[in-house]
């Protein structure tokens, strides 16, 4: 055919060609071409050469054919699909003449244009699709990161600027889902000696802290702080300690994570993450979003830990406890801890055994767990997740009070120990938490 | 642009589907995949890339069709209407809840408002996601186009729904012949619009049957199993005790006669739906001719329960498959009677819209 001819005339004109034709005679083809105006089609003869498909209409017997040869650069080539090699029809279309395309069905294009033009494979065009998703995903780990390590933490800046209101309303809400169908203790005797305790620790409490403590008649070991600056424990933790410096040691703590609206900084990490998780994945996220909610619950972070203990120390030794009883009480913790996780036989006495929980969710719990769950429980998995114990207890440790005066007498600790009516039980579970084979488990968050 | 040198004659059109379900298996695990790679938000894209599956396995007169929608388009769109629409909803419930409890009138109030808008806010996705579809489609670079308002349709939506709803299910055809003109009527190849000439009327004989069907149906039904309602009063009344191979024997008749029921129920409606479907298309007028579809209840009933079923075992990895095989039985049973004046057809003048079909991704609003 002369139009061969012609394209290469033009392209010797044009000077393009420095290079020596790589293709031979079969590199040019028929194809239909529509202009983007009208959805007529006009056929072309089209030709592939070293850096751009040129193509002309057949149906044109216009004087001046080098007006009418129209030049697709490879770079400009794309395809509304991928092309494989196979394919039998080819669409192509060109960024440098938007509306415009070329269809080819001469069965042995495709390869040919594959080779060519880089846009239109079915690698570029997944990289196209992927490249967007893709980003924001690592931007999002990114971002989790960054919080993760407090590097920045908006959840707290948000926690600081919540309403008090708002902060007590949320927290009652979230304290009656925990405590379930399990009453408030309280006796006159124990709210006496409660209120005892509290009072003692007031003088080192911010004067704007508002805050509000509360036993629970909870069958396990836990104590933990909810918004709007609420504390909950639970009366076997009473019933467990030792003393009434290792509940105030306790109490201390979780008022350290109020102070720094620990709970409220929780909640709003978990609501923002669960919103996003379903925002981005069109409310389809079920398995995804429960994920990002446990990997939320799964806790404070190390510092946040760390922060709660240095509130405690400081109130501690500020009203003149002694944190060594507290210690004391991590270190049973920790020891419990070690021996169940060296315990290939965890049939031990089951009342005997008492396990930590430390999940939070919007909560924060400190203390063990009296649970026949706690066989299956990964412990040494404890170990490694929880904020290092050892360090805690060297912490407390350093207490420098030793002739502090009582908090409680031994008649107001009886009855704070009593306050949830149980002191049969009691009396049998705080003999045996000391020489008991104990046991820690992972995370209380069965909900 | 210059006017063509040839006469503007009239081209017969051909169409047909150039796909098979397999051929979508591997992009349905290929989604899943990145979904979880990226948290999730490949979704949207995995849409775009099985819509330009799904478009490019159509074909007229052997030229595929294109879809140049983007991922990034139906996310903005998702976020927007996310915002806009639901965003104030959560925050509504949460005020209110805060203010007046759980329990409240108020509460109960604002969502009967919010359901009621919903009936209204579902007709407007539809026409808008409709509108995004078009204006993404295209065939030889020729873009399809919804013109109207999708704020009228939402509205028509509304107020036939509650009328269909005092109707007892009859005016049915008749809103769906309402609704269906106003997207025909203003859906648009380039600049030639499509015309519909569908009546109630025509419609209303094939509805009455699956009706009857269902409300005949329901009294047999009652008919039919009330001894067994009798029966089980009786045990009751006599204090649950009774031979639980009697009871099992009650339970069994039991399902098996509301299974009957909704066999019956399900063969005479996809009866209708072929009909109807059919019917739309032959009603559906362009340049010179019309369409031609040629469903039938047999063909949706299998292409329904063998969908279904894919998507169930697949854990709905497999749904691209689903939809591929609805789309292809649908294309595969189009055809055009008449010719078109392809020449004659310009370049669409509605503007695009950089954001898709949010508001129907909100809502759950399925269809490819």
């Amino acid at each position: 055919m002369t139009n061969g001819q012609h394209l290469s005339e033009y392209e010797y004109q044009q000077g393009r060609d420095k290079k020596p034709l790589s293709l031979d005679a079969g590199d040019s083809c028929n194809g239909r071409w529509s202009d983007g105006k009208t959805a007529a089609a006009h056929s072309v003869e089209i030709e592939l050469q070293n850096t751009a498909l040129l193509f002309r209409r057949d149906d044109e017997n216009s004087l001046s054919h080098t007006n009418h040869i129209h030049e697709w650069p490879y770079a400009s080539i794309h395809s509304p699909s991928p092309i494989s090699p196979n394919d039998e029809h080819v669409l192509i279309t060109s960024t440098d003449y938007p509306g415009e395309r070329l269809f080819i069905d001469t069965p042995d294009f495709a390869a040919k244009i594959l080779s060519r033009a880089p846009n239109v494979s079915r690698r570029s065009h997944q990289w196209a699709l992927l490249k967007w998703p893709l980003g924001m995903a690592v931007a999002l780990v990114f971002f989790w990161a960054l919080t993760y390590f407090d590097v920045i933490s908006p959840a707290n800046s948000l926690a600081k600027l919540m309403p008090d209101d708002a902060r007590t309303t949320i927290g009652t809400g979230l304290i009656k889902t925990i405590r379930q169908d399990s009453k408030v203790c309280q006796t006159p005797a124990g709210n006496a000696a409660l209120n005892k305790l509290l009072y003692r620790l007031t003088p080192a409490l911010p004067k704007a802290l508002d805050y509000k403590v509360q036993v629970a008649d909870i069958n396990y070991v836990n104590a933990f702080a909810a918004p709007g600056d609420q504390i909950i424990v639970s009366g076997k933790l009473i019933q467990q300690a030792k003393s009434a410096d290792e509940v105030a040691g306790v109490i201390a703590h979780e008022l350290g994570h109020s102070i720094e609206r620990h709970p409220e900084a929780n909640l709003i990490r978990a609501l923002g993450l669960l919103t996003m998780v379903q925002l981005l994945t069109a409310g389809e996220a079920g398995a995804f979003g429960d994920i990002a909610f446990m990997l939320v619950q799964s806790g404070y972070s190390r510092s946040a830990e760390a922060q709660a203990d240095k509130h405690a120390a400081k109130i501690l030794n500020m009203v003149d406890i002694d944190s060594r009883p507290l210690a004391l009480f991590f270190e049973r913790l920790i020891n419990k801890a070690k021996d169940k996780s060296k315990d290939e036989n965890p049939s031990e006495d089951n009342a005997d055994k008492t396990s930590d929980t430390s999940s939070d969710n919007a909560m924060t719990r400190e203390t063990d767990a009296d649970d026949d769950a706690s066989e299956t429980s990964d412990y040494t998995g404890w170990i490694s997740t929880h904020p290092p114990t050892k360090n805690r207890i060297n912490y407390f440790n350093k207490s420098k009070i030793n002739t502090a005066p009582a908090i409680l007498t031994p008649t107001e600790w009886a009855a704070l120990q009593a306050i949830c009516g149980k002191p049969k039980e009691n009396d049998k579970s705080a003999k045996q938490a000391g020489d008991s084979k104990p046991a820690a488990r992972k995370g209380g968050s069965g909900k | 642009m210059e006017p063509s040198n040839s006469p503007h004659t009239g081209q017969p059109i051909d169409i047909s589907w150039a796909g098979k379900g397999t051929d979508y298996i591997g992009l349905g695990f290929k989604i899943f995949l990145l979904k979880i790679i990226t948290l999730g938000i490949y979704h949207f894209w995995g849409k775009t890339e099985t819509r330009r599956k799904l478009w490019n396995h159509t074909r007229i007169n052997s030229e595929p069709l294109e879809y140049t929608g983007t991922g990034m388009q139906l996310f903005l769109g998702f976020l927007i209407a996310m915002l806009v629409v639901f965003a104030p909803i959560f925050i509504g419930v949460i005020i209110i809840v805060s203010l007046f409890g759980q329990q409240s009138i108020a509460l109960a109030v604002f969502m009967v408002c919010v359901y009621v808008s919903f009936l209204y806010l579902i007709g407007v996705a539809i026409y808008s996601a409709n509108r995004y579809r078009l204006s993404r489609t295209q065939w030889r670079g020729i873009r399809g186009a919804l013109k109207g308002s999708a704020w009228a349709y939402g509205w028509t939506t509304f107020w036939t729904t509650i009328v269909t709803i005092l109707s007892l299910g009859l005016a049915v055809p008749w809103q769906s012949i309402k609704l269906q003109r106003i997207i025909t009527n203003n859906t648009y190849f380039g600049e030639t619009g499509m015309q519909f000439t569908g009546k109630a009327s025509a419609v209303f004989k094939y509805f009455i049957i699956p009706w009857l069907v269902m409300v005949g149906g329901l009294i047999a039904l009652g008919f039919l199993i009330s001894p067994y309602i009798v029966q089980i009063q009786a045990w009751q009344e006599a204090g649950g005790i009774a031979d639980p191979n009697k009871i099992l024997y009650v339970q069994l008749m039991l399902i098996l006669h509301y299974m009957g029921f909704l066999v019956f129920a399900s063969v005479a409606y996809a009866w209708y739906q072929s009909k109807y479907y059919n019917y739309i298309a032959e009603q559906t007028h362009f340049s010179n001719g019309n369409f031609n579809l040629t469903t039938t209840a047999g063909g949706l009933i299998w292409l329904t329960l063998s969908n279904v079923l894919i998507v169930i075992l697949s854990l709905t990895i497999l749904t691209p498959v689903a939809v591929a095989r609805v789309f292809g039985y649908i294309v595969d049973n189009l055809s055009f009677n008449g010719t078109v004046d392809v020449a004659g057809i310009q370049q669409s003048q509605q503007s695009l819209s950089k954001t898709g079909e949010g508001l129907a991704e909100g809502f759950d609003i399925g269809s490819f």
